[in-house]
């Protein structure tokens, strides 16, 4: 059909360009997956949406593995199947009990037939219990187990189809327009909070280029006067850009070295920093040298503020600096005509990511609220249904 | 005189009763006059107020008022006519130069060119004259001064007024431009910005010419080789502080040695001194070592007062020689041997930008087939780093390099890690290329000890518990150039964006877990001990 293949041709398209590293800026990806993520619901049938996610999920996450951003995208939206599919499930099951709870009463042992009813449907998911629907979610839900839902067909139709007012699918893409709104709007949402963050006359410490920030320095200029110093981080050098940008806004800049960041803390009230991904456990996957910054503020005893948007959250749990670190040309640091000189010995070390564990930091700053990081696996849990916590092949 | 005026006065008189204006016709003379007054008391005339209100008095008194002549004053108006219609009959043309010397009297521009005429004097009518002159000359210079900054303040004050003016009204407009919110703050001005103010009391970076003023080829002589040495640090070719010691030695031994004495010899070196000095500061400022070195030198210089000239020379010179060996290069020495023993086989060492001690030491435990590794890291502005892989590849190291934000990616394979260092402060702290605190805090957090190499004479009794303290500011524009071409450049520089480019770091005590200098291995507690005890100078 021919919907089918403009859809597989923007797929394509967009799988070369995260490829060839066209789309590097995180946010960008995640709008564009979100996009080709909502052709491909409206251009779907209710039976296959999950196989269909499935499908393309696995071939966007496969163009740049390291690109959490789109993985975290495409999470959302099975979370989102799932978490419909789970709600319907046990609506029926609810109705169903209420058809028999009027049999149990005549032969008084409630427990057993629920059990022998949960043995005999292994199709179905073994639930949480079914009284409480509106239960809030603990521990137990994020850690059982729980198998793949698919719907026979013949109940859908038949027996249960009174139960569905609305379809699926409408369901399903109403929710995807929230999920756009809130990452159109994660920069004014952030940059709300920043006056909590912030006081008259602080000279705070940034590091590299973050919209983020930007958008937050922005927006509580307005309403009071600060100063900002700048360290150009090597060796992409995006402070430069951010001091500059800076500078636009008629904010006080100062452009430091990476170097003079432990000569200049003990003179700065707060540090406030973007990432690139934010981890289960509370630990960042940055910029490489911002451990050098968290580790310093600590030592000064100063706030190390995150801010990141929903889209940058990706539930991996890394231990280390080599877990999601990729190795970068060495062209960035040491100079070709120079390379000539080294003997074969010679190493040349360029990573492109580092990671701070979570007790460097004091608080994340998200679209909702402020966070500790010892909370962030409670929003992935609301973010994320437990099954999709690894993509399945 | 009186005769004109009063022609002047009889053609006025003639005139003003046949041409008085329609709206005074009414009035009389006393209220005429009165009117004439006003108006020209508006209008701002004053001088030719009492000339005029004389005219009329004129006509209204017959016996003379002030302008009548001392031996005319007892004639009426009459008699007075008389006598001026004979004289004007007897002399018949002289009226007229009589007029125009009278005229010319009453120009000032001619009255100066007469003055001007040379007079015809004598010998000692022009003496005198001359040294009229001069002392008249003399007075104004003393009153130069004076003079000139008064009408500075006075401009100044002018400028202020108006640049006050000025900001009033910007700001007015500014006011009216801007948004009403609860919260108004006055904006910061750059230049009191806090950051930047904080570091105003380092001396601001010197770019590097040959412009420099105070060359004169005159009494004051500077040694060509001071020159030669100003632009080899200025230019960053002898860099790090014990090299720059030696050469500074290197040439105090050459200007003592060449020094013309003419009175007493401390004097004479202690100016020359001085002199290239000063000349050299300029292009860079001198560590903490180089003024101890200068400051014992000199100490030498003022003891050798007794002995002659030629002999004082050999003195000092050997003096220095015997500084450089004792404290320079045995120490050097002294500290390798005790430092390559330290290196086991199977390390990983980590290095960070240049020093000469540590070369020394990984040169001598390669050559003693240890087997090792080293990781040298390398920062921005100065990028010393790639100097000493150079060097140490050469050996036959093996080497890696990274840059100083990927040391803690890199932290968790090294074993140890040896600093060099520009001086150790008395309380235990020390000053280092910028970044090496940076090295000593990761290398403490993941438990790697930090050793420290360093000759004594970079002990020193002060104390320094802040970086900003006493530093010394680079050039901003190594900040600004990077490899990427989108960078701003410094001329280009907004209004509102500051770089500010630091040299040195002072690392604390507790990331310090070894001293090694010629005495042996210390930790960084007893350093003061050792200022007190084993110090010469």
């Amino acid at each position: 059909m021919q919907n089918k293949n403009t859809i597989n041709n923007i797929v394509d398209e967009f799988v070369r360009k995260v490829r060839r590293a066209e789309i590097t800026d995180s946010y960008q990806c995640a709008v564009q997956t979100w996009k080709i993520l909502k052709l491909i619901v409206t251009n779907c049938s209710e039976d296959k949406l999950l196989k269909k996610t499935e499908m393309f999920g696995k071939m966007l996450t496969n163009a740049n593995p390291l690109e959490m951003s789109i993985g975290n995208m495409v999470r959302r939206l099975s979370s989102i199947i799932n978490k419909e599919l789970g709600e319907r499930k046990v609506t029926k099951n609810a109705k169903r009990e209420e058809l028999e709870s009027t049999k149990e009463e005549k032969e008084k042992k409630p427990n057993k037939i629920k059990i022998n009813q949960a043995k005999n449907n292994n199709l179905l998911q073994i639930s949480p219990p079914l009284r409480n629907l509106h239960r809030s979610k603990s521990l137990s839900d994020f850690l059982t187990k729980t198998t793949q839902t698919t719907l026979p067909s013949t109940l859908n139709n038949t027996l249960f189809s009174h139960l569905n007012e609305k379809s699926l699918k409408s369901v399903v893409q109403k929710q995807m327009v929230d999920v756009e709104e809130e990452l159109k709007f994660t920069y004014d949402a952030i940059s709300e909070q920043g006056i909590d963050l912030i006081h008259a006359n602080e000279i705070i410490l940034t590091f590299g280029y973050s919209k983020i920030v930007l958008e937050l320095f922005k927006e509580v200029y307005k309403m009071r006067k600060f100063e900002v110093v700048v360290a150009e981080s090597s060796p992409s050098y995006s402070g430069h850009k951010m001091a500059e940008e800076l500078s636009k806004l008629e904010i006080p800049t100062t452009l430091i070295n990476d170097s003079a960041i432990f000569s200049i803390m003990s003179k700065v009230n707060s540090v406030i920093v973007g990432t690139r991904y934010v981890m289960a456990n509370g630990g960042l996957v940055a910029e490489i040298g911002i451990n050098n910054l968290a580790v310093a503020a600590k030592i000064h005893a100063l706030p190390f503020i995150v801010l990141f948007g929903n889209y940058q959250l990706s539930p991996y749990f890394p231990y280390d600096q080599d877990t999601f670190n990729i190795m970068r040309s060495p062209d960035e640091i040491f100079d070709q005509s120079e390379m000539k000189n080294l003997s074969e010995n010679a190493q040349i070390i360029n990573p492109q990511h580092d990671y701070v564990p979570p007790e460097l930091i004091t608080l994340f700053i998200n679209n909702d609220n402020g966070h500790q990081p010892s909370y962030i696996y409670r929003i992935l849990q609301e973010h994320y249904s437990a099954q999709d916590l690894v993509l399945q092949n | 005189m009186s005769h004109q005026q009063n022609k002047q006065t009889k053609t006025k008189t003639t005139e003003q009763k046949k041409s008085i204006p329609e709206h005074l016709q009414g009035m009389n003379k006393e209220e005429r006059r009165q009117y004439y007054q006003n108006l020209h008391s508006k209008k701002g005339k004053p001088q030719k107020k009492p000339q005029k209100q004389k005219q009329q008095k004129k006509t209204e008194t017959n016996k003379g008022g002030s302008n009548v002549p001392e031996h005319l004053k007892g004639m009426t108006k009459e008699e007075r006519r008389k006598y001026y219609q004979k004289q004007r009959e007897l002399s018949g043309g002289q009226q007229q130069k009589q007029q125009k010397q009278q005229k010319q009297q009453k120009n000032k521009k001619v009255q100066k060119k007469q003055a001007q005429k040379p007079k015809k004097m004598t010998k000692e009518e022009r003496k005198k004259y001359y040294e009229q002159l001069n002392k008249q000359k003399q007075e104004q210079k003393k009153n130069w001064n004076q003079n000139y900054q008064q009408g500075k303040q006075k401009g100044q004050k002018s400028q202020d007024n108006k640049q006050k003016q000025k900001t009033q009204t910007k700001q007015k407009e500014t006011q009216k431009k801007q948004p009403k919110t609860n919260k108004t703050q006055q904006l910061s001005d750059p230049r009191t910005r806090t950051l930047t103010s904080i570091t105003s009391h380092i001396s601001p970076f010197q770019q590097p010419t040959t412009k420099e003023s105070g060359v004169e080829f005159s009494e004051s002589v500077i040694h060509p080789l001071t020159i030669e040495l100003s632009l080899k640090f200025s230019s960053g070719k002898i860099g790090g502080t014990t090299g720059r010691c030696i050469a500074l030695l290197n040439l105090l031994k050459i200007l003592i040695r060449e020094v013309t004495v003419r009175a007493r010899f401390s004097e004479d070196v202690v100016k020359m001194l001085n002199r290239n000095l000063d000349y050299l500061i300029k292009h860079r400022r001198f560590s903490y070592t180089m003024f101890s070195v200068i400051r014992t030198v000199k100490e030498w210089v003022s003891r050798v007062d007794s002995l002659e000239v030629k002999e004082a020379k050999i003195k000092i010179c050997s003096q220095i020689d015997e500084f450089l060996r004792k404290h320079i290069y045995d120490a050097e020495e002294e500290i390798t041997e005790i430092a390559w023993k330290k290196i086991k086989p199977g390390d990983v060492i980590l290095v960070y930008a240049n020093s000469r001690v540590i070369e020394k030491i990984l040169k001598k435990a390669h050559q003693n087939e240890i087997s090792f590794r080293v990781v040298v890291v390398d920062s921005r502005p100065m990028n010393e780093g790639k100097k000493l892989l150079k060097k140490l590849d050469n050996y036959g190291i093996k080497c890696s390099f990274c840059e100083l934000n990927a040391i803690s990616y890199i932290i968790k394979e090294v074993t140890k890690v040896f600093i060099g260092v520009a001086v150790i402060l008395s309380n235990g702290s020390a000053v280092g290329r910028i970044g090496t605190a940076i090295v000593a805090m990761i290398a403490k957090r993941s438990r790697v000890p930090v050793i420290v190499c360093c000759p004594s004479f970079k002990l020193s009794k002060k104390v320094q518990l802040d970086s900003l303290v006493s530093n010394e500011h680079g050039d901003p524009k190594k900040v600004l150039t990077t490899k990427n071409s989108k960078s701003v450049k410094i001329q280009n520089l907004p209004s509102d964006m500051d770089v500010i480019c630091l040299l040195w770091d002072v690392t604390p005590i507790k990331f310090i877990s070894l001293v090694i200098t010629e005495y042996g291995l210390l930790p960084p507690t007893s350093m003061q001990v050792l200022i007190r005890e084993f110090k010469d100078f």
